[in-house]
């Protein structure tokens, strides 16, 4: 089958001068043993390959936690690891998109210092592997799944794409550890703080996708991320986390030491202060203000999953029960945002940010899609999966992890209102909404709890849902902010941005996104680097409850940073 | 001690005044509690600095050359009495059962002193006080509702104060080794037949602080370096086999020479093909014999776990020897003892030689088996109705509670035989039973045993390579695909005979109370029946593409 692909293969020498010879030497190693295993591997009666890829990811890389100056954790050890998948059968209907495991979609450690040969050792034994377990998982789906007349198929079959050049790589930071613990020792400098931990990345190198069209594309990857996580404790016992984040190309992007101190400092004088406020006592039944990072995290729970075009994985049925077939919370047509709204998702559009990418995980060209018109879904960020709604294929928006199916996700994504009004005049409305509740005030959220520093919950990866707020406070129609701790949202869901009523100044935040969507297992520093808009909004009706603390979780000793009071019987 | 460029600046937490910060915080502790009427009888803190440097080769190249330092922190911590306290077994429907800690990293390098350390250590005392005031009152509830325990023994037994001060001299591990490893990796790549292969070389290193509330005060070391060779092959049955040749030494400065481990991959590929093209073997029952190394196994997995106190006083164990204090359990020739201040046996490094356990006990030689006839117990602090007193035995790994556990586990066997008349014997009990063939088992992998009371109690130890021992008197011939299975009592009752050529067997032990580095050493022993079973078999094909060769090496780059 195809035996037109390895003489094509082997045409297509690298033209990247760029690129250093080991590192030119590696790839076509793995080109080489790819073009083997598609002309060669076999199965008496069973399909031969149509499409497989390997992604190959050389990093280098610093990663330390530090906690109120001192070290818990350093790695400095290289990332050098291989991504397999091998489809069977046909684009029409192939290995993917099934539930399961074992699926033609693998990934394997590489050797940290890596040779043409090892790697070609390696890629043999894995392509192998996904050659028959994608195999038998077509055989477990055509025997399974009934194709319905419409279906779109299951991979795009989309000829060659080339190697992009890649500009130079920033310098490993020398001194990660001294940086880590000088900056989490300024949250030990704040009294009442219980635990504060800074946790700094730095990842250089590069990821490569070859697949057997041609493919060879060459992608930088230079991120720079701190989180910076700070925990306090309230009188009741309730425990209060909050964070900050940056990300960035370089070190060098990275705000001043002095800048970072002073954040980590404001930082940890904000939780400190919103533990000391009291506690929400009642349900609260109303509007509700999302302003700063809490209404770019609005977006990012609530609408990013409905943009995002992939089908989930049809459902296998086993004796564990169903594996795979989680609702698709994507349509097109659909009305996710109020009239007049807009939203354009584009991984070009942040020029020198770590998670801008010229090509998707799959090697296609990125590009900016206008996803929401008028508040409707137009269309839908897309991988090489078909998505019945999307004829046009993909619009390179394809994400994945190493050992799974690209999907398309949202990651730059730029949600614009109509029109906005300055933040005073978002409040007012809020409060004339309110008052038609009875209220006095209306609740303002400034924070929510974010997931990759502690579990939320009740917040799962299905449900559309938002986290509990962490700052958050009442205000009143004479000016007053009365911070308010220790409540969640109720039975809220992605309708809530429907009802929308007002749209104020623009937020901006960077967060990491989970590039299999499954936001729960990420930790601090894990996750796609990218970036949301949104403007501050007022959204006419929220249910908040409370969560009341545990007062046997009170410390019987001083256990936080410079509180005496605390270290009373 | 610092060794990662990563902490260029920092400085050591509280280096060399680790056990005084412990005792600050632990007597400030104190004395808050018992101002609140809440002290704890007991309180224990082990603050342990690992390093581990990995160095490793797969297929020529390098595939890790790193080095990690943590530290961890383990508080245990008593509420209540000797008698009755928080760290008593729950049995009620409490979801509490087990102890609640989990690994606790702090910090090993600060900027400005030790408050991070400090408040670190602080910080898990409250939980862990939190928790055993939690675990108390769960307790009392519980045992108004529930049947008296079968063993009512107390829950603690008092020491008196320790002190040692022994860091361990481990040394450095000269990175120079990564090119032996390479080399040897390419050794093991070179057959077309294995799929997979590697030889790696870890140094780990521990030192650790202990304190107590009874005034031990140890600060005491642990090395270990492990250098392996392994190399997997896949059968044409599917059957995947991996062999694996580990030398174990405490000092890289004991570690055999390059030229010795090229031949000990050499080895490994040998036997790695040889197994390939090796018949699996059928399920039997009948004499066989075991090597040292696998009688070294056996014993730690079917005498050993069963002689550990813990076992023998929760109400869901088997408790198979509880009943059998000073009764025979083996034939009157035989000995076992469990000896952790042995430094080597045979002129081998012991990996479960400790002076101080981790409950602050010396450690000391626990009698098992005294002619045959079973004597005692492996004993940490938590005693049994049938015997008081810690032998040094309260071990475990970092991010759990203590319990006994084997250190240094021995078998003696007075009048062993020579290996051809330990073999003449096996020819002529087969002979006796009528059978055509018996096996001889000389590597294994390990093993697994169960101790419960739902489960059948039974061992498993793992063989690697297996003889068929044909009463004919044709050549041994070798197998695969099987593995030594049992109940324990049934086992020891047909020892028949031992050798005289003891072996050590080194390896880590995961239990309950984590992982920890044991011994085993054990002559040959000749069983009149065991039996064999069929070990589990993948089912994939092999690859179904040669395996690419080394094209630089053959250029000679």
């Amino acid at each position: 089958m195809m035996a037109w692909l390895l003489p094509c293969l082997l045409a297509t020498a690298l033209a990247t001068d760029e690129v250093p010879p080991a590192e030119r030497a590696l790839v076509e190693a793995l080109e080489g043993e790819l073009a083997r295993a598609h002309a060669e591997l076999a199965l008496p009666g069973a399909p031969a390959p149509y499409h497989a890829r390997l992604t190959l990811t050389l990093l280098a890389q610093r990663s330390v936690e530090a906690t109120l100056g001192g070290v818990v954790r350093a790695d400095m050890s290289p990332v050098a690891r291989l991504g397999v998948e091998v489809r069977v059968g046909s684009p029409a209907l192939d290995n993917s998109g099934f539930g399961g495991w074992r699926t033609g979609f693998r990934q394997a450690a590489l050797p940290d210092q890596p040779t043409p040969h090892a790697v070609r050792v390696r890629a043999w034994r894995e392509l192998d592997r996904a050659y028959k377990e994608a195999v038998e998982q077509q055989s477990r789906k055509v025997a399974q799944v009934v194709l319905p007349p419409d279906h779109p198929g299951d991979y795009t079959l989309t000829g060659s794409i080339q190697a992009a050049p890649v500009p130079p790589s920033p310098a490993l930071m020398p001194d990660a550890g001294l940086r880590a613990a000088t900056l989490s020792a300024v949250l030990a400098a704040v009294p009442g703080v219980l635990d504060g931990r800074v946790h700094l990345a730095q990842e250089v190198g590069v990821a490569w996708v070859i697949d057997t069209e041609g493919t060879r594309v060459r992608r930088p990857v230079a991120e720079t991320t701190v989180r910076a996580v700070v925990t306090v404790q309230a009188a009741d016992g309730a425990q209060l986390v909050d964070q900050r984040l940056w990300t960035v190309r370089s070190p060098d992007d990275l705000p001043s030491e002095a800048a970072l101190a002073e954040a980590l400092d404001a930082l940890a004088r904000g939780a400190v202060a919103a533990a000391a406020a009291p506690a929400l006592e009642a349900e609260y039944v109303g509007p509700v203000v999302f302003l700063g990072d809490a209404a770019v995290d609005l977006q990012r729970w609530l609408l990013l999953p409905q943009l995002e075009g992939t089908p989930p994985d049809l459902p296998f049925d086993t004796i564990f029960g169903e594996l795979g077939g989680s609702d698709d919370g994507a349509r097109v047509g659909r009305r996710v945002l109020p009239p007049g709204w807009r939203v354009v998702d584009d991984a070009r559009g942040v020029p020198g940010h770590p998670g801008m990418a010229m090509h998707d995980d799959e090697g296609s060209f990125t590009r900016a899609v206008e996803v929401v018109t008028e508040g409707i879904v137009r269309t839908l960020l897309t991988s090489r999966t078909p998505h019945r709604a999307v004829p046009d294929g993909t619009n390179g928006h394809a994400w994945a992890r190493w050992d799974g199916r690209a999907a398309g996700r949202a990651c730059f994504t730029t949600v614009e209102a109509p029109r906005a009004v300055p933040e005073a005049r978002l409040l007012r409305l809020g409060l004339r909404a309110a008052a038609a509740y009875g209220l006095d005030h209306v609740l303002v959220v400034e924070r929510l709890q974010e997931p990759a520093v502690r579990d939320a919950r009740g917040f799962g990866d299905d449900a559309p849902a938002l986290p509990p707020p962490v700052v958050a406070a009442r205000w009143y129609a004479d000016g007053r902010r009365v911070p308010v701790r220790s409540l969640r949202f109720a039975a809220v869901d992605r309708r809530a941005l429907r009802d929308i009523v007002a749209a104020g100044p623009v937020a901006r935040a960077d967060v990491l996104l989970p590039r299999d969507g499954r936001a729960a297992n990420l930790g601090p520093v894990e996750g796609h680097p990218c970036r949301v808009e949104a403007p501050t909004v007022v959204v006419a009706e929220l249910e908040l409850v409370p969560t009341p603390g545990d007062p046997s979780a009170v410390p019987t000793l001083p256990v936080a940073t410079a509180a005496p009071e605390a270290s009373e019987p | 001690m610092l060794l990662l460029p990563l902490l260029v600046g920092l400085a050591a937490a509280a280096e060399g005044d680790a056990d005084a910060l412990l005792r600050e915080e632990l007597d400030a502790a104190l004395a808050t509690w018992t101002a609140r009427g809440e002290a704890p009888h007991h309180v224990a803190l082990a603050l342990v600095e690992h390093t581990v440097v990995d160095l490793g080769a797969t297929a020529g190249a390098v595939s890790r050359d790193d080095t990690r330092l943590e530290r961890t922190l383990d508080v245990d911590l008593r509420m209540g009495t000797p008698t009755l306290d928080s760290t008593h077994t729950l049995r009620g429907l409490s979801l509490l059962d087990d102890d609640e800690r989990g690994l606790l990293r702090v910090p090993f390098a600060s900027v400005g002193g030790d408050t991070a350390l400090r408040l670190a250590v602080r910080r898990e005392l409250d939980a862990r006080h939190r928790n055993a005031r939690e675990r108390l009152a769960l307790l009392e509830g519980e045992r108004a509702v529930l049947v008296e325990e079968e063993d009512p023994a107390p829950d603690f037994t008092p020491g008196a104060a320790v002190r040692i001060d022994a860091p361990a001299q481990v040394g450095a591990l000269d990175r120079a080794w990564l090119g032996t490893l390479v080399e040897a990796s390419r050794l093991l790549d070179r057959a077309p037949e294995v799929v997979e292969s590697a030889a790696t070389l870890r140094l780990e290193h521990r030192e650790r602080v202990f304190v107590d509330t009874e005034g031990t005060v140890v600060h005491d070391g642990w090395g270990d370096v492990l250098l392996m060779v392994r190399a997997s092959v896949v059968a044409d049955d599917g059957d995947t086999l991996d062999v694996t040749r580990i030398v174990d030494v405490a000092r890289p400065a004991d570690l055999p020479a390059p030229d010795a481990v090229l031949r000990l991959a050499e080895e490994v590929v040998d036997e790695a093909l040889a197994l390939r093209a090796a018949p699996r073997a059928a399920p039997y029952t009948g004499p066989v014999l075991l090597s040292g190394r696998a009688a070294a196994v056996f014993l730690h997995e079917v005498l050993g776990h069963r002689a550990e106190a813990d076992r023998n006083k929760r109400d869901d164990e088997g408790k198979t020897f509880l009943e059998q204090l000073g009764r025979p359990v083996l034939p009157s020739w035989v000995d076992v003892v469990d000896d952790p201040t042995l430094p080597t046996a045979h002129g081998v490094r012991l990996r479960g030689h400790y002076a101080v356990d981790d409950e602050g006990v010396p450690a000391a030689r626990a009698v098992l088996v005294e002619d045959g006839v079973f004597r005692g117990f492996l004993m940490g602090r938590s005693p049994l109705s049938v015997q008081a007193g810690s032998n040094g035995h309260g071990r475990r790994s970092a991010g759990n509670a203590p319990a006994a556990r084997m250190g240094t586990t021995i078998l003696t066997a007075e009048g062993g035989l020579p290996p051809e008349a330990l073999r003449s014997r096996l020819l002529a009990e087969l002979r006796a039973q009528g059978l055509p063939h018996g096996y001889v088992v000389d590597e294994i992998q390990g093993g697994f045993t169960l101790t419960g009371r739902v489960v059948p109690n039974a061992f498993n130890v793992r063989a690697s390579r297996t003889w068929r021992v044909h009463a004919d008197g044709r050549p041994d011939e070798l197998v695969r695909g099987i593995d030594l299975v049992g109940t324990p009592l049934a086992a020891f009752r047909a020892l028949l005979a031992a050798g005289d050529t003891p072996e050590v067997f080194n390896g880590t032990c995961g239990a309950e109370s984590g992982w920890v580095p044991v011994s085993a050493v054990a002559p040959p022993l000749l069983f009149r029946r065991l039996e064999l079973q069929l070990k589990e078999k993948d089912v994939a094909r092999p690859p179904l593409l040669a395996k690419p060769e080394d094209a630089g090496r053959e250029q000679g780059t």
